[in-house]
């Protein structure tokens, strides 16, 4: 996800492909009721007022395709875009495209699932297109592979998601533990205190689209974060005494703790790395 | 160092012609002076903010200078502040917005290990605190704090650049800090592709 957003943003050491183009990320997992009544929810739509088109992403960091997903997509018109979208131009009419977003080594699982939709193929060298899109200046951009040689992936447009593993999430609700403990010493909630992670306001902070997120995909990610949250402080008990002596402390004395908060909380991240690679041989 | 009058000229002379001088060195202060001959202000405008008067008896022009210091940089946060992602609500759909901050450098971060110390030590110049990860071989992901206002700050730092997210929370003063820290402490040729000073 964000490679693909990377691509309609102007970034040193990542393609600008698609913003030269003019597209700009417009909506983030909007669902849309298409006009044979079922719902997508597409991960990300970009629009070009340049090219007067919408392209409608779905990005695949896993193997699969959900159930039914294509055949939900095959009844999405371009009156059911028109709504959620904005356009700056009065050139119209309006179109689009679905694209599959898939890393490399996914990439022939998805090619055989997702006809007759183009796929871009995520790779460490370079990104490829399969299949054409329906404008030629788009498909012009990919005639050849885009070189990935000396670039810098994007990885902080798009935080996570709640289908992300525990790893990704975990530095993420450590940063926010941390910086509910700063403001805790000056009259702020307790990072300690379970129900300090039932405030939308909180849990907003660890995600950058927050309010772009279904009200399901909220859920999810607030009982996500809750969890880890409640194992983290429950298993570290040298993080819960050096959370409490920061939350103590007044005024500018808090540089001891800082830095033990840093050296336990990368041990936590580290150790939790180290266990996704094991389970991955479980 | 300190020069003044011709010695200044020649020694920024001096500074143009060597490449490797030009990464090295950086403005601490800049003198300004403002008024009449008769009636002026001389004041020293420090890299982080500081004024000093000098001399002179003109109240007003110094007055003058600092309202006007203020007035461009509260434009030049504002400035930074429309990149900072986040959501706007608009005929009830939250639509996204904002890009990435890049910080290109001209001198190459050799040694990982100190420069992420000293950038994440919570810590005068930078008073950032953070947790790092390593991305690939030579490129870092960093979730940063800014231990002045306490909001976040995400990083991703390769040798060249740095990247830098500003979520919609955050003020614009900590990116411009961070990048005039890193200019003074780090590498006075270093560019931010999304800054525009007048």
């Amino acid at each position: 996800m964000n490679c693909v957003i990377g691509l309609c943003a102007r970034d040193v050491c990542w393609p600008s492909t698609l913003a030269d183009l003019g597209y700009q990320v417009q909506l983030i997992e909007q669902t849309i009721r298409t006009g044979s009544g079922d719902d997508v929810k597409p991960d990300m739509i970009a629009v070009s007022d340049v090219l007067v088109h919408s392209l409608v992403f779905e990005c695949k960091g896993g193997i699969s395709l959900d159930a039914g997903q294509i055949s939900r997509y095959k009844g999405l018109r371009v009156g059911d875009l028109t709504r959620w979208v904005t356009l700056r131009t009065a050139n119209g009419p309006l179109t689009f495209d679905l694209c599959f977003a898939v890393r490399e080594e996914t990439e022939l699982i998805f090619l055989g699932q997702t006809d007759p939709y183009p796929v871009l193929s995520f790779g460490e060298n370079a990104i490829k297109k399969r299949r054409d899109f329906s404008r030629t200046e788009l498909n012009g951009r990919f005639i050849e592979a885009i070189d990935l040689s000396g670039m810098r992936p994007p990885l902080n447009y798009y935080p996570f998601s709640d289908q992300d593993k525990d790893a990704v999430i975990i530095p993420r609700v450590l940063r926010m533990i941390m910086q509910i403990a700063l403001k805790s010493s000056k009259g702020g909630p307790s990072a300690l205190v379970d129900s300090t992670f039932d405030s939308e306001d909180i849990l907003s902070g660890t995600h950058v689209y927050w309010k772009a997120l279904s009200t399901e995909h909220r859920t999810e990610l607030g009982n996500r974060i809750r969890g880890i949250v409640r194992r983290i402080l429950a298993s570290h008990e040298d993080l819960r005494s050096q959370l409490e002596e920061l939350e103590s402390k007044r005024g500018y004395k808090i540089r001891g703790p800082l830095t033990n908060l840093r050296t336990t909380m990368e041990a936590i991240v580290d150790e939790c790395e180290k266990q996704e690679i094991m389970n991955r041989y479980v | 160092m300190t020069v003044s009058g011709s010695s200044a000229s020649k020694a920024l002379k001096a500074v143009r012609a060597e490449e490797e001088l030009q990464r090295s060195i950086s403005y601490s202060k800049v003198r300004i002076r403002r008024g009449t001959a008769a009636n002026y202000s001389k004041d020293d405008l420090r890299y982080d903010g500081a004024f000093s008067v000098k001399s002179g008896s003109s109240v007003d022009d110094h007055m003058s200078l600092v309202d006007e210091t203020k007035t461009r940089y509260r434009e030049l946060v504002g400035s930074i502040e429309r990149f900072r992602l986040g959501t706007r609500e608009a005929d009830g759909i939250s639509r996204v917005k904002g890009k990435a901050f890049n910080l290109v450098l001209e001198r190459k971060i050799q040694d990982f290990a100190f420069f992420l110390n000293r950038l994440l030590d919570s810590k005068e110049p930078f008073r950032l605190w953070g947790l790092r990860s390593k991305a690939s071989e030579d490129y870092y992901q960093v979730l940063a704090l800014d231990m002045h206002t306490g909001s976040s700050i995400d990083l991703e730092i390769s040798p060249e650049f740095i990247r830098a997210y500003l979520p919609e929370e955050a003020c614009g003063n900590t990116l411009l800090r961070l990048y005039v820290n890193l200019q003074h402490y780090f590498d006075s040729r270093i560019r931010c592709e999304e800054l525009v000073f007048q």
